[in-house]
């Protein structure tokens, strides 16, 4: 029982959600380590909500939604597998491995397809075994994530971050601040180089969002689609979207 | 503290035959928070339903865990529950554990495992869940139903009659679809526009309803009772106020062969501008963009005109757009007839003989191009006629589905063959799918007409000798046959219209594998799809005999008057909102939003949702920096507390 992943699924409830329930009434059997969530559209996936997924033990994270065009809220879908990719390219940098993420289009109708692409994914994470990310002391695998687990909360770089606005800090809740503030602005990072030498335990800060915007380059997801703040008190914001 | 009551339902033998349901309740017990935990066969029963209540009473149970089937199901009579008990009903928190586990898994350890988790989750979440009130928003009165057919006409005169406002919109020139068409019907053979005429000359009558032909629905927007929809209304270059339907514009057309008649399926020619057919209704003329010599040439010495003695033409007529405001919409868009063109072993398009159901029922009407004599293209009369079932339907290379009517049809359309030309008829079918009432009576009857059925589907069909070979395999004798027929008919399936997915996508309806439109639950909310508001009727849900899609418009239009009547309906209250102290103003959320729902306050520099216009993606939630835009009952911590629970150890 304990060799096997735990997976996470965070379910459309306009397509894969509805699915998966006809996929209940036609009995169809998938693998019972698959635990579903269902949110009422992709659109609202949160970073964070994967983030959560792999610190609290999820081996594999599957995001369900409707395919291209089926989006009851017109393109929550497509936003969430930019977001996805995204996350992926984290995943990557942080050693966790983007093949513990994967994001598939399920039509209400394609039972046989959900069955499959549980299966199958399920069948991929047992073979890259636990994915022991929070818990583990590897330091070869997880290097990044030791690297920020030193952070001491002085929040520096918060401090010299030029698009850092926010009246109140989300990350400062999250259970581990540096990765959190590198979700929370990596989106919107301007690359101006703010944070290189500023934290006092040398998080090399700056190296993980340049790395983690070469990722994205590789995946083909810059320049990005979100615009940068508008009215951001702070100067020097160097737009490389434009 | 909060006082957590959760409940897990048998359901029957559904869930305990691979939950084991009191551990599960002993497991949930444990959990934090929770003060009782019980399980029980059926919690949806009223005795069921008491337990809840008497714990609410008794133990002060403020939040309440349903572990049972899909929340799709019985979330509405639980919430009931809570209301009538004064507890807000969204303290309640559904764990699918029917649906999405005790159905999909075998092993009762492992089901029973993956339910303990569920149930932790469900737990975690309910005690972080906050009071929320449901929305309520006016249903305006009038409804919208998109296709004229016998469906759509059904439900038109329905509600029409019970006093409420109508748009019809129809995309061809007259109204009546498919059944226009149709010689006689089955069972009963009585004819199909003497049965149907009165109630298309109903629906010109009528005050209360708005007909648009030549119209289409071209965006939708809005939600449940507050529609507003734009018809694109295409120019038929008459003036149909001023039209009388007298027909000489059509003498006079200067379109010498004319163009195929799609109304007669092709089987006679018509002009460039037309009347549809002699019954149609509206009964107007309307010009074909396409083969008026004036409108794709630009030259003609425009005859028509002068023979207008009502001076109805006007070919300056341009493309309209109407907005329209609804409170419900019925799609009853029907079908498209399977092309079979697709399977070429049937030699459809390579003899003038090998026409299609749709075709033999023009060929067969006293009002089709031959006055009802079924003749071949030589004007002959057949000797010979073989009916084809299961074309394009029950077919793994073409659709899956039976297209339900085709068997009755054939059936049908062999008795009026036999009864008009005493022809030798054969039947090539998998199997007879005689369903409805009367309608195994019929079979019989057919069957002792001297009609010769050969169980075993057409494989092929092609010519030799001057006449058409059916080739089969007779399955009850085990032997191939090939017969020389005159006239070959195939009973063309049922399919979903072309250009369905563009209007699932304009309707934000979803469609099944099949490509017909699909309904909210296949048994109990058939005429329901997953907007609020927009109903199904006919052929456009899937394949459907005429009492049946007359019965399923009446029901849609009974959907339709219980919402008006009612006057308002409650939305759910799970949108979004920005809380105004953390907000920084950064308008990420304003980029993201697809309805246009935030508005940015310049004076306070902050962000700030629209109610009227959020539908609860959560969008906003996901891009927001600083958390300060929420989602309603999936918030940060309620879905992170959800994901926590269900990896817990």
């Amino acid at each position: 029982m304990s060799l096997e992943p735990k997976l996470l699924g965070f379910l459309c409830q306009n397509s894969a959600d509805l699915c998966a329930d006809f996929a209940g009434m036609e009995r169809k059997s998938y693998a019972p380590n698959f635990f579903p969530v269902r949110l009422p559209c992709l659109g609202g996936l949160d970073a964070f909500f994967l983030l959560k997924a792999y610190f609290s033990g999820a081996d594999g994270v599957l995001v369900l939604g409707c395919p291209p065009g089926h989006c009851r809220y017109k393109r929550g879908n497509e936003t969430a597998k930019r977001r996805m990719q995204v996350i992926q390219g984290l995943l990557e940098i942080l050693g966790i491995g983007k093949e513990r993420l994967d994001f598939v289009w399920i039509h209400p109708s394609e039972i046989s397809k959900l069955v499959e692409v549980v299966n199958g994914f399920n069948e991929r994470i047992t073979k890259l075994g636990p994915c022991g990310f929070f818990q583990s002391e590897d330091q070869a695998k997880f290097h990044w994530m030791t690297e920020l687990k030193k952070c001491d909360h002085c929040y520096q770089c918060k401090e010299v971050c030029p698009i850092c606005f926010c009246k109140r800090c989300y990350p400062e809740s999250f259970q581990n601040f540096g990765l959190g503030w590198l979700v929370h602005v990596i989106e919107r990072c301007t690359h101006c180089g703010a944070c290189k030498d500023v934290c006092p335990q040398g998080i090399r800060l700056f190296e993980i969002v340049q790395l983690l915007q070469q990722k994205m380059s590789e995946l083909n997801l810059l320049p990005l689609s979100f615009p940068l703040p508008q009215g951001s008190e702070k100067a020097g914001i160097v737009n490389i979207t434009k | 503290m909060k006082k957590i009551g959760v409940y897990i339902c048998h359901c029957g033998t559904n869930i305990a035959a691979t939950v084991d349901c009191s551990e599960l309740a002993r497991f949930a017990g444990t959990l934090p928070g929770v003060k009782v935990a019980r399980d029980y066969r059926y919690l949806c029963s009223d005795p069921g339903q008491d337990l809840i209540k008497k714990d609410i009473r008794e133990l002060g149970i403020d939040r309440v865990v349903v572990a049972a089937c899909s929340p799709r199901m019985h979330e509405m009579t639980f919430k009931n529950l809570l209301s009538s008990e004064s507890l807000n009903p969204y303290f309640l928190n559904i764990a699918n554990i029917r649906e999405q586990c005790s159905w999909v898994h075998k092993d009762r350890e492992r089901a029973t495992e993956k339910a303990k988790h569920i149930v932790h989750a469900a737990v975690a979440r309910v005690s972080r869940h906050e009071p929320l009130e449901a929305r309520k928003v006016g249903i305006k009165p009038s409804t919208l139903i998109v296709g004229a057919g016998i469906a759509g006409i059904q439900a038109a005169l329905n509600i029409a009659n019970g006093g409420m406002r109508v748009v019809l919109v129809e995309r061809a020139p007259y109204i009546g679809g498919h059944m226009a068409q149709l010689d006689k019907t089955f069972p009963t053979l009585d004819c199909a526009s003497c049965i149907f005429t009165p109630k298309t000359v109903e629906v010109a009558r009528n005050k209360n309803i708005e007909l648009f032909i030549c119209s289409e629905v071209a965006d939708v927007k809005g939600y449940v009772g507050n529609f507003t929809v734009a018809i694109k209304k295409h120019p038929t270059y008459v003036d149909h106020r001023r039209c009388t339907g007298c027909g000489d514009c059509v003498e006079a057309c200067v379109l010498k062969r004319g163009v195929p008649s799609e109304f007669e399926e092709g089987m006679a020619r018509r002009k460039a501008i037309y009347l549809a057919f002699p019954q149609a209704v509206p009964l107007k003329a309307v010009v074909d963009k396409e083969s008026c010599l004036f409108l794709s040439k630009g030259k003609c010495k425009k005859t028509c005109i002068e023979a207008c003695k009502a001076e109805a033409i006007d070919f300056d007529q341009k493309e309209e757009v109407i907005e329209k405001e609804v409170g419900s919409i019925i799609v009853a868009t029907g079908y498209d007839p399977f092309d079979p063109h697709l399977l070429p072993q049937y030699g459809y398009g390579v003899s003038d003989n090998i026409i299609t159901g749709l075709q033999f029922e023009r060929l067969s009407s006293p009002s089709g191009p031959n006055r009802g004599e079924i003749l071949l293209k030589d004007g002959t009369v057949p000797k010979a006629i073989a009916f084809l079932h299961c074309i394009g339907s029950r077919d793994e290379n073409a659709k899956l589905h039976c297209s339900r009517i085709c068997c009755m049809a054939s059936m049908k359309q062999a008795h009026l063959a036999r009864e008009k030309t005493g022809a030798e008829i054969y039947e090539f079918y998998i199997d007879i799918n005689a369903f409805g009432k009367g309608y195994q009576e019929f079979y019989k009857r057919v069957r002792e007409e001297g009609i010769y059925f050969i169980r075993g589907k057409g494989s092929e069909i092609y010519k030799r000798d001057g006449r058409l070979i059916v080739e089969a395999e007779d399955t009850l004798l085990g032997t191939p046959v090939e017969i020389p027929v005159d006239l070959v008919v195939l009973g063309t399936g049922l399919t979903a219209r072309r250009d369905a997915e563009t209007v699932a996508q304009v309707l934000g309806i979803s469609q099944s594998a099949d490509g017909f439109f699909m309904e909210a639950h296949p048994k109990l909310r058939p005429v329901s799809t997953n907007v609020d508001g927009i109903f199904l009727a006919g052929c456009c849900q899937g394949p459907k005999d005429i009492p049946d899609t007359v019965a399923q418009a009446s029901a849609a239009a009974a959907e339709v008057m219980s919402l008006v009547t009612k006057g308002e309906i409650e939305v759910e209250a799970t949108i979004s909102s920005i809380d105004p102290e953390i907000c920084a103003g950064c308008k990420l959320c304003i980029e993201i939003c697809p309805y246009s729902a935030i508005d940015f306050l310049d004076i306070r520099g902050i962000s700030s949702v629209n109610e009227a216009l959020c539908k609860g993606c959560g969008a906003c939630t996901a891009v927001c920096p600083s958390k300060a835009a929420r989602q309603r009952h999936f918030t940060q911590d309620q879905v992170l507390a959800e994901v926590e629970g269900l990896l817990a150890v």
